[in-house]
């Protein structure tokens, strides 16, 4: 199954609390490994990203440095509103590597998907991507 | 040209003139409270500041915090995710050059992992004639807690921009580094 959340799938960035244009929110659907959305300072940050329909998803990873606390959320509605929890998790840190993390989540059907860095090991964290496996359903 | 925010508590012994130096960066030299108003509570406010030699800057969010010692309670939580301090102490009281570090060390700890340094700033340097604290305890002070010294006088309104200059440029090195670091890393 595809990774839904790129850009070339049609999913896209709607909000997002930070944006340095050399590392701006676009990067994490950028497909490319290499680049990030950094966040610029103070916490809590985060990063809506909407799928052009209604996506049946059944995975979510996410790579990322720096990250303490983080909580996803996904809202099924035409509109980025009425957010349930996905996930809520506190990732490890070892210095100099990124963190790689398998959510393990339920198959659901999701319309946008809302990011939440509640804390981080350093002032500033990295955002690399999120990859998300899942099939548009016809709407 | 990013725009980055930190988040910056102003602390020291009561009456050194923590708000005194905040306001007077703050409104750019034109207010200095004469009379004397004790802070009850934390004071917020925001101010940003030009990166020299970038398009970048940095906004300051400045937390005027209280220095009575009736009022600590609730400060823990003001420091939580703070990433400087600016440590104000009144050249012509050497107590509250003493308990400078007592204030640095509890800020560093409630600040936790977002915490990056700070500057030990002199205050009420018009006040010569009746000074205790010399600039080279000051400064020797600051080197053995990683801090940078700076000496200033809210009253005359003299050298108030630099410290809060060094702790935005400060900040703006260590994003820039870390983000050096994030693009190795990937
Ligand atoms: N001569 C002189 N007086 C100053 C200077 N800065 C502040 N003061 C005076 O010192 C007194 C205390 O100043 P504040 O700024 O209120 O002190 P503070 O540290 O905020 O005190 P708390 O809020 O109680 O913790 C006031 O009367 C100010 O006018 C200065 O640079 N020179
Ligand atoms: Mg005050």
């Amino acid at each position: 199954m595809p990774n839904v959340c790129k850009e070339s799938e049609g999913a896209h960035v709607v909000l997002a609390t930070s944006w340095d244009p050399e590392h701006p929110p676009e990067a994490l659907v950028d497909g490319e490994e290499g680049t990030f959305w950094s966040t610029t300072g103070m916490y809590p940050q985060e990063i809506v990203i909407t799928f052009p329909a209604a996506t049946r998803v059944t995975t979510l990873e996410t790579k990322s440095a720096c990250i303490k606390n983080i909580v996803i959320q996904k809202s099924s509605n035409q509109s980025p509103a009425g957010w349930d929890d996905l996930t809520s998790t506190e990732l490890t840190h070892s210095e100099g590597h990124v963190q790689l993390e398998d959510h393990k989540i339920d198959p659901c059907i999701i319309r946008h998907i809302r990011i939440i860095i509640k804390s981080g090991y350093e002032p500033f964290v990295a955002l690399y991507s999120i990859v998300m496996e899942g099939t548009p359903i016809e709407s | 040209m990013v725009v980055l925010r930190a988040k910056c508590a102003i602390i020291g012994d009561q009456t050194v003139g923590k708000s005194a130096v905040t306001q007077a960066f703050h409104s750019d030299g034109s207010h200095f409270p004469k009379a004397y108003t004790m802070t009850t509570h934390p004071e917020l406010c925001v101010k940003s500041v030009n990166i020299p030699d970038t398009q970048d800057s940095v906004e300051l969010m400045l937390i005027d915090l209280p220095g009575e010692e009736a009022l600590q309670e609730n400060i823990t939580s003001y420091l939580e995710d703070c990433n400087m301090v600016v440590v104000v102490f009144d050249v012509t009281r050497s107590q509250t050059f003493e308990n400078s570090i007592t204030w640095l060390n509890k800020a560093r700890t409630a600040a936790g992992a977002s915490f990056m340094g700070g500057v030990l700033l002199g205050n009420k340097a018009d006040l010569d004639a009746r000074r205790e604290v010399i600039r080279e305890q000051g400064e020797e002070v600051a080197r053995t807690n990683d801090l940078d010294y700076f000496e200033c006088s809210a009253k005359n309104g003299s050298e108030i921009d630099t410290p809060f200059h060094f702790i935005a440029s400060m900040f703006h090195a260590y994003y820039k580094d870390k983000v050096g670091q994030f693009i190795t890393m990937a």
